[in-house]
């Protein structure tokens, strides 16, 4: 995929850069300051965005993260990138300020990523709800930096946190936000993660676990007794705590839950419960929960699991761990995500980072999750699989992967000196709405600053979401089967979605054709309908936000006449033929059958049968017609009035009056352990008469052709001609039979034998055709012979051709 | 078709390559070498004109394919001899190897393995 990376400066003028070209899989770093310095440096001591434009049938094909950090110091933020939302008119971002101490900067950036302005509303709220609001407006493409230390002072607010929102009445899907902390003395930087907030949006299209209610997780929050893995200094205290803010006007009830882990233990906890009056914002103190009654106090870290009776959005939390100084500490992003299948950027190993990688299931029933690595530009992965309880979490230390040379699921390790990669995780038990969470933590062992990633969710593309067949068509009594297939938005592959669309399929007209729960069409009568279903898929709807909506993929259905053979389906030119069309679902009105054959064969349907399974046609083949293959259909017309052809059955034309359609007449199993069969075969011409001239016979190869005789495996003794060449007959004979003998004596003491093929060749040949060169009637029949010991503990002889078979007791048992 | 495997009898029958194992029981059911007089007999019997319920007083219809034009038999005391015929089929619509079916063409009287198929 080509990239265009631009720099966009706070009044959207563009400064494009140098195109980047990433692989699938790829993880691709491109220097901003660099690029400013070589390409822009008149932005130099300036601020703006970053923007990239690529062609791609999904915008999730590119997943993007902008890290700023301060070189030199513990400071560093991760900024997802996210595309503009078009469709979306009327909304806000929903965000909660902090200040955690007198002298921390912040800045909250604005940004228009849209063409048209953008009139804001600012609302700024105390933890109590109490409110300061201010207009602004945003020229398009355009950004604004605000402080909100400033704003807060200047709206007379009080304390150290509280809410904020900004709103739009107009193209609010154009607007993006985003809140930073940042205090160079202290070395402290922190992401305070803000919200979409849609008034449209709904439960069902977010509530991924089917508990009908709300859920907010945050996967990794660092306790008060830091991993030793985040390689803080020894002594390090964290102090953990939530802030949970209620966005709307009116009360919200809220319940948090912990699922914590030591280095060797795993726990569930309850937290508090909270009712949040209107617009007010909480801060829950988690390290004073840490008191051995709630969470035990060794406890390294915990998911965050809270559950609220408001809508999606209405409710909004941030997480951060920090010591006394802010110089050490961690962030967790809330997320209401589940996914079936997430995509991650960059993970960092060398002597100075490190990265831990989770996925949970937030669902209610166990599930498999796949977690991937990709390396070496895409071009490798190395896979882990693990079940997980619902809550249970999957962690990867990727450093402890390399380091220790722990093999995947197929016995792989990862290179010793691998840096970076990518990774994925799939939810392999829920396709169509998954069930994982994910979270993951990059540590800088030289500041001790924690940064967190977040994955993208891959929802299916919009649209993308059809039937197998449309129309499907169905055979009349016969069953025609349907599914549904989707395109994944990150690799644009087509995946079969079909269980999550079982029990919603219907047909418009059931007296033409029904459906299963499974989507098993089954023809009723001959005729047009349509079919559909419906499910719930995960979508993709803009970047990071996968919901949950109702697809009813549908088409048509049409129950087709079907024809299984024609007799005969060779014709000779010139000759006037009657044809026997089998099959099912001709109408039992003579009048309603139309038969369309090959060019210079004219038609007449005779009759039909009470059953509507065999027409009698007259072909009259001009002599002229062109010889060769050509399609013969049945059209019948339906009750409806519509016309529904069959599906078309070969009819070849030739020249001359040859042998065609041979086939099993009868067989019969012989107590001497034979099989026996009669054939009969037809004349192209109508009448067998027209072959006397003509050869039918056989031939048999056995084992070791053209080496001669063939001696049959012990214990059957016999032996034969290699190959065997019998009589032949007459083309006009009105039949063939055909005994395919046991051996003539067996040896004892008995032994099983593998089986061993004679393959039997039909053949005809007329002498005015093809130089009377033979032709095979069908393709060459396997005759298989063994001797084994079968359950009853004797000794038997067992014969199969053409799906018949004979069983034989050998004698003196 | 010309048929094939037309050998004289007494000279072929010391010169069959059998194996081993089935020497002992296939001399077990043929008879000893004076007794081809009396298959030579029955041979002779088989003339053209004659119906095929005559033919098949004498000499069974072997394995593999057979046709109502066409037919090769066993000689039942020893299945190694054999004889193939040809039959002007007597037309009788729905009955295919007609008891009343003349004979056309005589093969000679000749050793081979039996068909099997």
């Amino acid at each position: 995929m080509t990239v265009t990376p631009l720099l966009r400066a706070a009044d959207g003028t563009e400064t494009p850069l140098s195109l980047v070209v990433v692989q699938p899989q790829e993880v691709k770093t491109v220097d901003l300051a660099a690029a400013i310095r070589n390409s822009a440096p008149q932005l130099i001591g300036t601020y703006g965005s970053a923007a990239l434009r690529y062609h791609s049938p999904s915008q999730a094909s590119l997943y993007a993260v902008s890290m700023v950090m301060g070189v030199g110091h513990s400071i560093a933020f991760h900024i997802d990138a996210t595309g503009e939302d078009q469709t979306q008119d009327v909304g806000s971002r929903e965000g909660i300020w902090w200040l955690p101490n007198a002298t921390a900067n912040d800045y909250l950036v604005l940004m228009n990523r849209g063409q048209n302005s953008l009139q804001l509303r600012l609302s700024l709220f105390d933890a109590s709800g109490k409110v300061s609001i201010q207009n602004l407006i945003l020229p398009p493409r355009g950004m604004n930096r605000l402080s909100i230390r400033q704003l807060v002072a200047g709206a007379g607010l009080a304390g150290s946190y509280g809410g904020m929102k900004v709103s739009a009445e107009n193209h609010a899907g154009s607007l993006d936000t985003l809140h930073v902390l940042f205090e160079k003395t202290a070395g402290f930087s922190a992401v305070m993660k803000m919200f979409d907030y849609d008034p449209k949006t709904q439960l069902k299209e977010r509530d991924y676990a089917k508990t009908s209610v709300w859920t907010l997780r945050a996967p990794m929050l660092a306790l008060s007794n830091p991993d030793p893995a985040l390689a803080f200094p020894p002594g390090t205290v964290l102090r953990p705590e939530i802030f949970i803010r209620n966005t709307t006007a009116k009360p919200v009830d809220a319940a948090l839950r912990f699922n914590w882990r030591t280095a060797s233990t795993i726990g569930k906890a309850l937290g508090p419960a909270l009712r949040l009056r209107p617009h007010e914002t909480w801060r829950i103190d988690v390290a004073a929960l840490q008191d051995g009654k709630t969470l035990p106090p060794d406890a390294n870290w915990a998911s965050v699991i809270i559950t609220t009776n408001s809508k999606p959005d209405e409710l909004m939390a941030v997480a951060a761990s920090y010591d006394a100084t802010l110089r050490y500490g961690a962030q967790t992003p809330f997320s209401d995500q589940l996914s079936h299948q997430w995509k991650g950027g960059m993970w960092e190993y060398d002597p100075y980072h490190n990265s831990i990688i989770t996925a949970g299931n937030g669902g209610t029933k166990p599930t498999r999750a796949a977690f991937t690595i990709f390396y070496n530009q895409g071009t490798q992965r190395y896979d882990l699989e693990q079940t997980l309880q619902p809550d249970e979490q999957m962690w990867m230390d990727v450093g402890k992967l390399i380091g220790e040379h722990l093999p995947d699921k197929n016995g792989k390790t990862l290179p010793a000196d691998l840096t970076s990669g990518s990774y994925e995780f799939r939810d392999l038990a829920n396709t169509g709405v998954g069930t994982l969470f994910e979270g993951k933590v990059i540590y800088d062992k030289t500041y001790g600053h924690v940064t967190y990633g977040c994955a993208a969710c891959c929802g299916y593309k919009l649209n993308s979401v059809l039937v197998w067949f449309d129309p499907l068509g169905v055979p009349f009594q016969g069953l025609g089967y349907d599914g549904v297939n989707a395109t994944d938005s990150c690799s644009l592959q087509n995946f079969d979605v079909s269980d999550s669309f079982y029990g919603g399929w219907s047909t418009a007209n059931t007296s033409v054709a029904t459906v299963d729960h499974y989507g098993t069409h089954t023809g009723v009568s001959v005729g047009s309908t349509t079919s559909s279903t419906y499910g719930d898929l995960q979508m993709f709807l803009k970047s990071w936000n996968c919901p949950i909506q109702r697809e009813s993929p549908g088409g048509g259905a049409n129950v087709k006449p079907t024809i299984s053979s024609l007799l005969p389906s060779t014709g000779t030119v010139g000759k006037t033929l009657t044809i026997v069309i089998t099959g099912s679902g001709f109408s039992t009105t003579l009048a309603n059958n139309t038969v369309q054959a090959g060019s210079g064969i004219a038609v007449t349907v005779v009759s039909v049968s009470t059953d509507g399974t065999t027409i009698n046609a007259s072909f009259a083949i001009a002599p002229n017609a062109p010889v060769g293959s050509s399609g013969v259909t049945v059209t019948v017309k339906a009750s409806d009035g519509s016309t529904v052809p069959s599906n078309s059955v070969n009819f070849t034309l030739v020249a001359v009056a040859i042998p065609t359609d041979w086939t099993i007449l009868s067989e019969a199993p012989l107590n001497s352990g034979a099989l026996f069969f009669q054939y009969v075969w037809s004349s192209s011409t109508g009448a067998k008469a027209d072959l006397s001239t003509c050869s039918v016979g056989e031939t048999v190869f056995y084992p070791n052709y053209p080496t001669t005789p063939y001696v049959w495996p012990l214990p059957m003794v016999q032996s034969t001609q290699n190959p065997t060449f019998p009589p032949t007959g007459r083309g006009s004979d009105a039949v063939s039979e055909d005994t395919n003998y046991p051996p003539g004596s067996y040896q004892q003491p008995y032994s099983a034998t593998n089986p061993f093929t004679a393959t039997q060749r039909w053949w005809w040949s007329c002498p005015y055709y093809n130089n009377g060169s033979p032709n095979n009637f069908v393709p060459d029949l396997s005759i298989v012979r063994k001797i084994f010991k079968d359950t009853d503990g004797f000794w038997k002889y067992q014969i199969t051709k053409s799906g018949y078979t004979n069983t034989v007791k050998l004698p003196n048992q | 078709m010309k048929f094939r495997f037309k050998m004289l009898v007494m000279g072929l029958l010391l010169v069959l390559p059998l194996g081993a194992n089935q020497q002992r029981n296939l001399s077990q059911n043929c008879p000893p070498c004076g007794d081809f007089t009396e298959a030579l007999k029955d041979y002779q019997r088989i003339k053209v004109g004659i119906p095929r319920k005559e033919v098949e007083k004498y000499f069974e219809r072997g394995g593999g394919s057979q046709f109502p034009s066409a037919a090769h038999y066993n000689y039942p005391k020893c299945y190694y001899l054999h004889v193939d015929v040809k039959f002007e089929v007597s037309g009788k619509e729905g009955k295919p190897f007609s008891p009343d079916d003349t004979v056309l063409e005589v093969s000679r009287l000749y050793v081979d393995y039996p068909t099997m198929d």
